[in-house]
């Protein structure tokens, strides 16, 4: 964590609303992805997303306790988040659903991609959490395995075995969705 | 088996974004090649996959709700609470309230960073001086701390002079001496300069100049003379040291001469003793002699043979 970041998260803590709006707007897309990703809806994605930075403020006294990396904390909040929804759906407040607008989230592409992306999505729902997620952060994102081992508190080479895993049940799961 | 395929998709993946051609790749791994190309193809479809983008107004929203629980958090008074910033932090928020208070409201950025250096630069300064003090000959630090006290900038107070002023009291003695030599020359050095600076028919640069020079030949002075009294104190040392060696000389002839003088004493006693004992062997012999006619004819010598054995008792 660099010493900006640090500063943010303090005087966040401290009740300074423009240092958690610079949070918000750094780690929001972010999180917004590998919600989308996880749950395959873009209105669910923009609750979760929501939701997920309401516990940031929540929790920021005990996350500046133990000191770990922001942003893996950061997507801990997001599968904890995701977790709780899976339980029980109609627990969590909408915000579109208070405001009364819709959702305006897209995917940018067209046509043949749009249908590609779709079968994608839906591939990826045969998919293990983990194999999920390893294929989010490694693929979609683009991050390094040691990144993401960084992110998910895991060796290298624990990562590589599950990219390894995630890739032949995502193969699997193409063919049978009838995507190649 | 696993891990080791496991290894090799890693590496063609990274192959692949260093923007190599996958039947490149796939040929450096022939026994591999058909499970690594389907494979590989699925990963590089899953990176054609876009990143989504979230819409404007659920981004301001869940913004507003991070904020309206902030607020909310704020009237509870959960924010704030625990745990503090780290001391530094808190110190530097204090030096920038004080500063507010007295009229710094906006500082510029390179004020901020000069304040910043300059804190850095003291603390760094004192660290330094205080891990000199305790330092040891070879030590890094060791040549700083030699030239600190040469300068007089610094008061020795280290453990390793307390047992110096144990051992060798005279020595601490002359150390204050010379330090009591080289203030009171620069008392008359700078008393010296004040009568001798004409302030009123000088001109300014010349004033420097002569500043200057007097400044350099007040320190060749001062160095002359921390150099006298380092020479005085060797050759106290010395002078100590062989006064102390005499002293103890002196004892050991002492006590040879004292140890030769009782052995001639107790020879003497020897002597005096066996002269006695012969004395009385002889009275003896005179008493033991044929008596009868001895003792009619001449009672005096019998008297005198009890009066030798009382001489020789």
């Amino acid at each position: 964590m660099d010493i900006n970041e640090k500063a943010l998260l303090y005087r966040a803590h401290a009740g300074d609303r423009g240092a958690a709006g610079t949070l918000y707007e750094r780690y929001y897309r972010d999180i917004y992805s590998y919600i989308f990703y996880r749950v395959n809806d873009v209105a669910t994605a923009e609750d979760l997303s929501a939701e997920v930075f309401v516990r940031m403020i929540r929790h920021l006294p005990s996350f500046l306790a133990q000191g770990k990396p922001f942003i893996s904390w950061l997507y801990m909040l997001a599968r904890a988040v995701i977790e709780d929804y899976k339980r029980n759906p109609d627990q969590l407040i909408s915000a579109r659903d208070i405001s009364g607008n819709g959702s305006n989230g897209r995917i940018q592409s067209q046509g043949r991609d749009q249908q590609a992306l779709g079968c994608f999505q839906k591939a990826l729902q045969h998919l293990s959490d983990n194999q999920k997620e390893i294929i989010i952060h490694r693929f979609v994102e683009g991050r390094s395995v040691e990144d993401i081992a960084d992110l998910t508190n895991q060796s290298e080479r624990a990562v590589r075995t599950l990219q390894l895993n995630a890739l032949i049940s995502l193969e699997d799961a193409l063919m049978k969705e009838g995507c190649i | 088996m696993k891990i080791r395929f496991s290894a090799v998709v890693e590496e063609t993946l990274q192959r692949l974004d260093r923007g190599e051609n996958l039947p490149d790749v796939l040929a450096d791994y022939p026994a591999q090649a058909v499970q690594l190309e389907s494979l590989l193809l699925v990963a590089m479809a899953s990176r054609a996959f876009p990143v989504p983008i979230p819409g404007q107004t659920a981004q301001r929203l869940g913004r507003n709700q991070m904020l309206a629980e902030m607020a909310e958090l704020e009237i509870n008074g959960a924010l704030r609470k625990t745990p503090a910033a780290p001391l530094a932090s808190r110190w530097v928020g204090r030096l920038a309230g004080a500063l507010r208070r007295m009229g710094y409201n906006k500082l510029a950025y390179s004020s901020r960073l000069a304040m910043v250096a300059l804190v850095l630069i003291l603390s760094g300064s004192f660290l330094t001086l205080n891990a000199s003090a305790s330092s040891q000959p070879g030590d890094l630090f060791y040549t700083l701390k030699l030239n600190l006290e040469r300068s007089g900038l610094v008061w020795v107070t280290s453990s390793e002079d307390q047992l110096d002023d144990i051992f060798f009291p005279g020595q601490s003695d002359l150390r204050s001496g010379r330090s009591l030599e080289v203030q009171s020359g620069i008392n008359s050095m700078l008393t010296e300069t004040e009568q001798s600076s004409p302030a009123a028919d000088l001109s300014a640069p010349n004033l420097q100049e002569g500043n200057a020079a007097q400044l350099k030949a007040d320190e060749k002075k001062l160095a002359a003379d921390e150099r006298a009294a380092e020479k005085d104190l060797k050759e106290s040392e010395k002078t100590a040291a062989a006064e102390k060696r005499e002293v103890e000389k002196d004892l050991k002839e002492s006590a040879k001469t004292a140890a030769a003088e009782e052995r001639a004493a107790k020879n003497d006693l020897k002597e005096a003793e066996k002269e006695a004992s012969q004395q009385l062997r002889d009275a003896e012999k005179q008493t033991q002699q044929p008596a009868a006619d001895k003792n009619s004819k001449n009672p005096k010598s019998n008297k005198s043979a009890v009066n030798n054995k009382k001489k020789a008792k």
